[in-house]
């Protein structure tokens, strides 16, 4: 071990440190602690009110590829804002010219390509989908 | 202009990608979708002809550009066809075999042709950030085309230890990374290298660590023992045009990664001596790589399998030859890259998907169970895939007159050639493995010609698509085999710019980019120039010896 490694030694004394409080205080409230368990405190909590349902339920699948679909769009407004930002620098001969503009469009252009595919493959009604699945679902149960 | 003609290769695939995502799209639901395999093929096959012709007609390819994150040399360019080859082959075997599995969806091949991309991407990368996002597009698209077959549990399962497994690959890569970049305040392989060359960080234990790091995410990719758990799994239940990609593509994209990084960042002349050197943990590697591969391949009964175990073997052979580095050859500290490790990733390739490919096309009518029984008679039931199978398997085994023979011949000679004094005994393990090898190379092809199925025999796909591509791969095998002079001229070339040479990186500033008149102004843009790190001062004396250079060049900012 080299000596660049002797910083981390504080770390590693602070992660000890904190670990063990947070044992202690588990060990000691376990040991010390009255226990008079009722309903409703076993119950989970739910603001006040009664529980109605099962936290641990079954989520369309839809909403994570939704939430993909977030961040593709999301990273494409990072990338462009910063454009947008020195795009009049950018645009001068002496930097990128009008390639600067291709550039650009490009890459709206490859992003734009992946939303149609997405678009044409019926990625985008899920809403849709959902209300019907879920009407015929309620008529069968009728 | 010419960043972009130099780029060519990498950019087609990906165009490629775009194109057969479109025509998917226009070719409407319920259309068969077999022509977007030859589209695939002749897109990825077009990107490797742009990559010899570069070669051949290459005057200014070698030359950073990109902001110098992108190297495409003749290294760059042999590994670059060898890809393309390989994945026009899988996406070929595709176009027939998906729909006898019951997979009617187009969204296969974009990502054939996406994950091509992103292994040719790895391959000419030079920075640790574009080696990352060319990881990341090749793993990615791997992980759901791993997963495709969605009406069979192992693919499912074969999807999630492969995303699991190499979720955590990526992580060490990080890792790794970003203790280089601390020890060394670069991304660039050559800055990296030069910096830990030259001064006492070479030994430090940031970049030890960084080098354990690497080493193990690379490992992984390239299914090294005891990285190479996820194998047999992954490639037993992912589709067989998928477990030929992962077997060729892959594999070859990270061993040009790996030897260019080991012997780039950390190649002095010391690299192969003794157990703690960098070469050392190549070595032991290696030799476990081998046994444990075959070995294990003895014990199995599932031809998948055995090829999966054939490959971790075959990792162990090419790891040897990255051990024992080139004497002699011009390169930045004096070292190069062993020639005989392009060639035998050349004729591991071919050879692998040729016999991933025979057994894409016995998986007829939903078929997945390839194990010995079921393919057992295929001699008569179809004498020309086994023929194929044949000969794939006997050039894995290395008989001559066939490519594999060549391949071992080339490599065990220059490791021998290296350090005749110590490496012998490494040849001669590994020429035993060879031959422990033979006895499950042999049982396919006995099971193929001799042997009746007990059981359902796999059934045939007839496929026009498949049969070029396998067929392709077995006379390439056979004429390579035979006539490998200049495949071995090639691979010589190419390993001459493994190790990217310090001196050429150094007059990179100086080359004239057409989009930018002075150099000067872009080099802010550039990762490991930002003046953005922040350094407490009380730790200045403990950081300083790890980046000594960097913080005598720029000076820490006061706080």
């Amino acid at each position: 071990m080299g000596s660049e490694f002797l910083p981390y030694v504080a770390i590693i004394i602070t992660i000890v440190v904190a670990v063990g409080i947070a044992l202690a205080i588990l060990v000691l409230n376990a040991v010390l602690g009255p226990k008079r368990p009722s309903e409703a405190k076993m119950g989970p909590f739910e603001c006040g009110s009664d529980v109605v349902d099962t936290p641990r339920k079954r989520i369309n699948v839809r909403f994570y590829a939704v939430a993909i679909f977030f961040v593709v769009f999301d990273i494409e407004a990072l990338f462009l804002i910063p454009i947008a930002v020195a795009y009049r620098d950018l645009l001068q001969p002496q930097h990128l010219g009008v390639f600067a503009l291709f550039a650009l469009l490009l890459f709206i252009g490859v992003l734009a390509i992946g939303l149609w595919y997405v678009w044409g493959k019926g990625a985008l009604d899920w809403a849709f989908d959902a209300l019907t699945s879920s009407a015929a679902r309620s008529d069968a149960n009728e | 202009m010419s960043d972009i003609i130099a780029f060519s290769p990498v950019l087609l695939a990906a165009i490629t990608g775009l194109i057969v995502m479109v025509l998917d799209l226009l070719s409407g639901k319920n259309t068969h979708k077999g022509f977007l395999g030859w589209v695939t093929a002749v897109g990825l096959l077009a990107s490797g002809t742009a990559a010899c012709l570069l070669w051949v007609g290459g005057r200014e390819i070698s030359l950073p550009f990109m902001v110098g994150m992108v190297q495409f040399d003749t290294y760059g360019a042999f590994f670059v066809t060898l890809i393309a080859i390989a994945g026009a082959a899988s996406s070929l075997l595709i176009v027939d075999h998906n729909p006898e599995q019951g997979i009617h969806d187009g969204a296969t091949y974009p990502l054939v042709a996406f994950a091509t991309f992103g292994a040719m991407l790895f391959v000419v990368a030079t920075d640790m950030i574009l080696l990352f996002l060319g990881l990341e597009i090749m793993s990615l698209a791997l992980y759901v085309l791993a997963a495709s077959k969605q009406t069979s549990p192992f693919s499912m399962e074969a999807g999630v230890k492969y995303f699991l497994l190499g979720a955590l690959a990526s992580g060490f890569f990080l890792f790794g990374a970003a203790f280089l970049y601390g020890a060394t305040g670069s991304l660039d392989f050559v800055t990296v290298g030069r910096t830990i060359q030259d001064a006492a960080a070479h030994g430090s234990g940031l970049s030890k660590v960084a080098l354990v790091m690497i080493i193990a995410a690379l490992g992984f990719k390239i299914a090294a023992v005891p990285f190479h758990f996820w194998t047999p799994d992954v490639y037993e239940g992912s589709p067989t045009p998928i477990s030929a990609f992962m077997a060729g593509v892959v594999k070859a994209a990270g061993f040009a990664v790996l030897a260019r990084m080991m012997l780039t960042i950390w190649g002095t002349a010391e690299f192969s001596s003794g157990w703690q050197s960098p070469g050392g943990i190549l070595l032991i590697l290696a030799v476990i790589s081998m046994v444990v591969g075959n070995i294990m391949g003895i014990v199995q009964d599932n031809v998948k399998r055995i090829l999966a175990y054939s490959s971790i073997s075959h990792a162990g052979y090419i790891l040897l030859g990255v051990y024992a580095i080139g004497l002699g050859e011009p390169g930045a500290v004096g070292i190069s890259l062993n020639s005989g490790v392009p060639f035998y990733l050349l004729t591991y390739v071919l050879a692998t998907v040729g016999a991933f490919g025979v057994l894409a096309l016995m998986g007829g009518q939903g078929h997945e169970d390839m194990s010995l029984d079921s393919i057992a008679g295929l001699g008569k039931r179809s004498p020309i895939l086994a023929l194929i199978l044949t000969i794939s398997v006997l050039s894995l085994a290395g008989i001559p007159p066939l490519l594999g023979f060549m391949g071992k011949f080339v490599l065990f000679k220059q490791v021998l050639l290296a350090d005749p004094d110590r490496n012998w005994v490494w040849v001669v393990v590994a020429v035993l493995n060879s031959l422990v090898a033979l006895y499950y190379y042999l049982r396919i092809v006995l099971y193929v010609y001799f042997r009746e199925p007990e059981g359902e025999a796999a059934p045939i796909i007839k496929s026009n698509a498949g049969l070029f591509a396998v067929s392709t791969m077995a006379v390439l095998v056979l004429l390579l085999g035979v006539f490998p002079g200049k495949a071995i001229d090639a691979s010589n070339q190419a390993s001459h710019h493994a190790v990217l040479s310090i001196t050429e990186a150094q007059a990179a500033p100086a080359v004239q980019q057409e989009s930018a008149p002075t150099p000067e102004p872009k080099q802010p843009l550039r990762l490991r120039q930002v003046d953005g790190l922040k350094v407490d001062p009380s730790h200045i004396p403990i950081i300083r010896r790890a980046m000594e250079l960097k913080l005598r060049d720029s000076g820490p900012k006061p706080k």
